[in-house]
């Protein structure tokens, strides 16, 4: 007996902050993929830190997605089993930034290739984007095209991140969750019960 | 190390860290304090910063940096008037016990507590669960040895094992975790200026007669100039030849700008690394050194265990091993025992000279084995994971030695106060105490303390890391060069995340962005050393070093902060390439222009 999830729904990767040792190293999986996907090369999750705890920040892969609902060139648009992101329609508005309720949305631009900072113009790079540069809308995009999945769940040394598709959500999140929920409620209310048993008791 | 970081995840009970960002800067023994961890292990952090380690512990001391002798005096204070000490290996395997006791007995949490803002309650309950979960396991890095006490730092530390017992078992000692691959390596093989390459001191005449033996050779008896005390020495003329190698001392060294005017002082330099280092383009030579994959030989890891090495690739050009460089140069001079064939043959000259530690690791063994612990002195020796089993020592009397250490405010009451402290415990001479304190404190003119450290993504001044354009050009979050700011200073100064701020005190400015975070109290900064577009070791101080290791206090500076615009930002960044990425040797104090800036000219 467990739940039926429909199997259009999106998949997304998600991160246990009770295992995430803030070492960075799903960023630096993330940049690499990109890179190698001939992506924009810049992160799509980003480690942030709390008072209470650290983890990385990456699209959840909404159902209702806002970020692909204001997008006027279909740049980020509803796709199967996840939000799509295609950077070359981008046009750099940046209304999908402003929409993303979680900050996941980022615009970047990446270094020009024909420019070599590193050597050329080692002062100029500390300037946020420098002019010539288009920025472009980037966020996680579940590393398409990549064999073997996102790349961050495979980098991550303590195994702090999952790629969580409708299936898994099944199994193991709704699941476990509903059946502990469900087992709160029952004690909490044997609990008042009882307990209004015994109060019962005394006053009579 | 005195334990294997294998024992971590299989019997330690208890880790306590202190002054070690571990998750950032050793994630590989991080991974077995989780893993021991999720077999129930308690985790208690003593550090500056909120770091993750501190996130996920059972018990977090926010300490103010430079406070570890108060803190863990105070827990020792806790573990003696509550009894949880073990008596039987403090009776039969220790001295000075009762030194220690009237040491720490000032120490208590309340008035630690008054003194740091650490919660007293906290403090009893990181002794007791340090106490009570046996074996216990200290693991401590930088944060404990970069002060102007280190030395007692370390000496805390191991009395702290030695009074709960947590020594020669698996999964307790004392652990500094090393920051490179081959540190331990090349201490014991003695590049220190005190220690010959046996691994006893040079003023010890047996052993200088030893090593004189087998290289046929005279000795000086003499201890060679400590590092951090060369730009004195290069100025008076001690000093007229430096051959570098491997290191960056134009960026590591305290007060990094005192260091290249001395450099003016020299008849020659030579930098010997595998790429162009800041120092290297200072240098009036240059020799190209290979990489770890374009060589053979030993790494000697953390844990004291002796890797090989083999030969991946070859080195390009004119790129030689360094032992190869260093032979060259030697046979040029007309030196004779200098004709080695392979790394090989130098490797079985360290187990002659160096029997006790490397004796029975011939190549064959150390490939069968996949590694073995020093010391292992005989070729039936399975090599020593744990040191000191059994509670014995290699002090003379072959027990633990405990030495008290003391804490004082004000730095110039050290001396009176060690005086003191040996009269009041009636210690012989050559009994070793130690009063620490700190060189620097906030003033009306320096308001904020800086602290350094390094981050995950970049490998101390990035001689190598720097290099990585994936690094340069997205991956490296932090990069260039932050300074992690508290909230509540941030919002003092009006600093938002990403402002351009001035970090600047008497020997030098700095310019960076801001990273407000709250990991750190008020009034204190972080910053890194990784990054020549702002290098904290500017303006950290090179006074007052360590009286016995003659380390720099880098985790104490006294600095001020000030909001500057994006024009005056770049401005100093092109004064930075000028004087590092240039062979411009510095001629100390441009204070003309720190002032400029400073009004917001």
């Amino acid at each position: 007996m467990s739940f039926v999830v429909d199997e259009k729904l999106n998949s997304f990767v998600i991160c246990d902050p009770s295992k995430c040792m803030a070492c960075y190293t799903c960023m630096s999986a993330c940049y690499q993929s990109a890179k190698e996907r001939g992506k924009v090369a810049k992160p799509r999750l980003v480690v942030i830190h709390t008072e209470s705890g650290s983890m990385p920040n990456q699209c959840r892969h909404c159902e209702d997605a806002p970020c692909a609902h204001v997008c006027p060139t279909g740049a980020i648009k509803f796709g199967e089993n996840k939000i799509e992101l295609h950077e070359e329609l981008c046009i750099g508005c940046k209304m999908c930034v402003m929409a993303c309720p979680f900050g996941c949305v980022l615009p970047e631009a990446e270094p020009m290739p024909s420019v070599n900072y590193m050597f050329e113009e080692p002062v100029d790079k500390f300037v946020a984007v420098a002019t010539g540069e288009k920025s472009v809308a980037v966020k996680c995009d579940l590393c398409e095209g990549r064999e073997g999945g996102p790349a961050c769940v495979e980098a991550c040394p303590n195994k702090a991140l999952t790629f969580i598709t409708s299936g898994k959500m099944e199994n193991s999140t709704i699941d476990g969750k509903s059946r502990e929920a469900v087992l709160d409620i029952v004690s909490m209310v044997k609990d008042k019960l009882s307990s209004q048993k015994k109060d019962s008791g005394k006053g009579v | 190390m005195t334990n294997d970081l294998a024992e971590f995840s299989q019997f330690t009970k208890c880790f306590l860290i202190v002054g070690s960002n571990t998750s950032e800067n050793h994630p590989i023994v991080a991974m077995h304090v989780f893993r021991g961890m999720e077999k129930g292990a308690k985790l208690i952090v003593i550090d500056p910063r909120k770091t993750e380690m501190a996130n996920k512990a059972d018990v977090f001391l926010q300490v103010p940096p430079g406070y570890n002798i108060p803190v863990l005096n105070s827990l020792m204070n806790v573990i003696i008037t509550e009894n949880l000490y073990n008596k039987e290996f403090v009776e039969n395997n220790t001295v000075g016990f009762n030194y220690l006791k009237e040491a720490v007995s000032d120490y208590t949490p309340e008035k630690v507590s008054a003194m740091t803002g650490i919660d007293a309650e906290l403090i009893k309950k990181a002794a007791k669960i340090y106490a009570e979960n046996s074996p216990a396991a200290i693991l401590y890095a930088m944060g404990i040895t970069q002060f102007s006490h280190g030395t007692g730092n370390v000496w805390s530390t191991s009395n702290l094992a030695g009074i709960t017992g947590n020594l020669g078992i698996e999964g307790a000692g004392v652990n500094p975790l090393r920051g490179q691959n081959n540190v331990q390596g090349a201490c014991m093989v003695g590049a220190l200026p005190t220690v010959l390459a046996s691994g006893k001191p040079v003023t010890d005449e047996a052993a200088r007669n030893d090593c004189a033996e087998i290289w046929k050779c005279d000795i000086p008896s003499k201890p060679g100039i400590a590092l951090t005390v060369l730009p004195e020495n290069m100025e008076n003329g001690n000093i007229r030849f430096l051959w570098v190698l491997g290191e960056n001392p134009v960026m590591s060294d305290p007060d990094s700008n005192h260091f290249v005017h001395a450099i003016e002082h020299l008849d020659f330099m030579v930098s010997q690394d595998i790429f162009l280092t800041e120092t290297g383009r200072k240098s009036d030579m240059v020799l190209p050194a290979a990489t770890f994959a374009e060589k053979e030989g030993t790494f000697v890891n953390t844990s004291r265990r002796v890797q090989l090495v083999n030969k991946a690739l070859d080195a390009p050009g004119d790129a030689k091993a360094d032992w190869e460089i260093i032979a060259m140069v030697a046979q040029k001079l007309g030196s004779d025992g200098f004709n080695y064939r392979d790394a090989w043959n130098i490797w079985d000259e360290i187990r002659t000279v160096n029997r006790a530690q490397f004796g029975g690791m011939d190549i064959r063994r150390l490939k069968d084995m996949n590694g073995l612990n020093a010391p292992c002195p005989n070729h039936q020796h399975p090599g020593t994971p744990v040191l000191h089993g059994g509670g014995k020592f290699t002090t003379p009397g072959g027990k633990a030695l405990l030495i008290p250490v003391v804490f004082t405010e004000n730095n110039t009451e050290k001396a009176e106060l060690e005086e003191k402290l040996r009269k009041k415990l009636d210690l012989d001479k050559d009994y070793p105490v130690m009063a620490g304190s700190l060189n620097e404190k906030v003033s009306d003119k320096f308001p904020f303390i800086m602290t350094t450290g390094r981050y995950v993504y970049q490998y101390h001044t990035g001689t190598m890391t720097r290099k990585c354009r994936s690094l340069e050009t997205g991956a490296d979050m932090f990069g260039p060069a932050v300074i992690e700011i508290g909230f509540a200073s941030a919002k003092k100064l009006g600093i938002v995340t990403g402002d351009y701020i001035r970090v600047y005190n008497d020997r030098g400015y700095i310019a960076v962005r801001a990273r407000v975070m709250n990991r750190i109290k008020d009034n204190y900064i972080f910053g890194s050393f990784h990054y020549w577009e702002a290098n904290v070791n500017e303006l950290t101080n090179p006074e007052g070093l360590d009286p016995v290791c003659k380390i720099p206090e880098y985790k104490v500076t006294a600095v001020n902060i000030e909001k500057i615009s994006e024009k005056e930002f770049l401005k100093i960044q092109r004064e930075k390439v000028e004087q590092f990425q240039s062979d411009y040797i510095s001629h100390g104090g441009e204070s003309e222009d720190v002032n400029l800036i400073g009004k917001g000219a």
